[in-house]
């Protein structure tokens, strides 16, 4: 099985690459400097194709980073990819067998742990509903706030709304007024990011509020799929 | 007005920690809401920890969380203790096979989904949730586990309304919670 890596070159990188841990050498850790998303998103891996089957290289590696490429491994292959669904032509990345795997679902959430336990980060906002799986418990083992950003009408109270675009239409996020402070460190979680639409929403909604939000946080990347302006 | 067991002094402070919205999601409702006690970092774990030091080396091999809010408290526990985790869901969200059981709501009805062959015979199962009302979703989450042969070992929220007997309909399974509310619905 081979893994279908994008190129960097579709990004505009520039600066000097801040020292992250690579979480594996085949997966180079790709940056954007934003235009539309106001803050430096480095995408985690691994990196999965939209078009066919999931493949995957196993590398024969010889350096300090086999710990982190097996636990890589074997999330990748804990990964069902469901054809057509919720439509035809969408291969959907099914991430509840990940969950199954005891092993693999804490090594998730070991390797962001280890990512942002000394970044000062008070607040981890996931998003509903896959957002709520990951999020917490990196939020318990951080020692962060947990913030619940959430469809139309599920949260009790004063909220603020944020509206984004889907394929078709729209839809709207919302966040509780007065969960997060001007001046938190944030962590935005979901499971997947696609067109990015979901996670552009949630930073501005933080941002609206004066929260600093340090970075995105996703198990898998559709990279195909650009980012929206 | 709010009731807490064995004096746990975790417990009083994690009461403190649920705010009360009048009038949520209609007039009349008093909404208990948890949003505000995953704000306090140490409460949130506190509340965490006591569902683990029930169920740790209880040979629970699947936690099962109801959408959405059961995943914040489900998916933790279920790290801690080394068990599955598994999306109880709203019909049409699962994607691949899946089975449903419909259950009846004050008005109307709903539907409760779980994926195929995401939990097994004769696993022993935990069912957690925010909070049990009604017992109406819990009932439909017990079945679906059932149905697949899985054994429930108990159900566990972190609010009770004792008032709406959530309790009595869970056909003698055990219920365990941590606050006790009363005066919820008027």
């Amino acid at each position: 099985m081979r893994v279908v890596c994008c190129s960097n070159s579709s990004l505009a990188v520039t600066a000097t690459l801040p020292s992250f841990p690579c979480l594996g050498p085949r997966f180079l850790p790709r940056i954007a400097i934003p235009i539309s998303i106001p803050s430096s998103a480095i995408r985690f891996l691994p990196l999965r194709s939209t078009a066919s089957p999931r493949q995957i290289t196993t590398m024969a590696s010889k350096n300090a980073q086999d710990q982190q490429d097996s636990r890589l491994e074997s999330i990748s292959s804990a990964i069902r990819v469901i054809p057509d669904f919720p439509k035809p032509g969408i291969m959907f990345q099914d991430i509840t067998t990940l969950l199954l795997d005891t092993k693999a679902f804490k090594d998730t959430i070991d390797l962001f742990v280890e990512r942002y336990r000394d970044k000062n980060i008070s607040v981890v906002a996931g998003i509903e509903a896959r957002g709520f799986i990951f999020g917490p418990p990196i939020a318990l083992a951080i020692g962060a706030k947990f913030v619940p950003m959430r469809k139309p009408n599920k949260l009790p109270g004063e909220v603020i709304s944020e509206e984004y675009s889907l394929e078709y239409g729209t839809d709207k996020m919302e966040m509780h007024v007065g969960a997060v402070q001007p001046g938190d460190r944030a962590l935005i979680i979901d499971d997947l990011i696609a067109t990015g639409g979901t996670l552009g929403a949630a930073i501005k909604l933080l941002e609206r509020v004066g929260v600093h939000v340090v970075e995105c946080a996703c198990v898998i990347e559709l990279p195909e799929l650009k980012v929206q302006p | 007005m709010c009731a807490y067991r064995d004096e746990d002094p975790r417990l009083h402070d994690l009461k403190t920690k649920i705010r009360v919205v009048p009038n949520f999601p209609k007039p009349g409702i008093m909404f208990q809401d948890i949003t505000t006690l995953l704000l306090d970092p140490k409460a949130f774990k506190n509340t965490i920890d006591m569902f683990v030091e029930r169920y740790k080396g209880k040979n629970i091999s699947v936690v099962a969380g109801i959408e959405a809010r059961g995943f914040i408290f489900g998916s933790p526990i279920a790290l801690a203790i080394g068990a599955k985790f598994v999306p109880m869901r709203k019909p049409k969200k699962l994607p691949g096979k899946v089975i449903s059981q419909e259950y009846i709501l004050e008005y109307g009805r709903d539907c409760l989904e779980l994926h195929v062959g995401a939990v097994e015979h004769g696993e022993r199962a935990l069912v957690v949730d925010d909070l049990i009302a009604t017992g109406g979703t819990l009932c439909a989450a017990m079945d679906l586990l059932e149905r697949v042969g899985a054994e429930v070992v108990e159900c566990a929220c972190v609010i009770e309304l004792p008032e709406l007997k959530g309790r009595e309909r869970l056909n003698g399974k055990p219920l365990y919670v941590l606050v006790e509310c009363f005066e919820c619905c008027q």
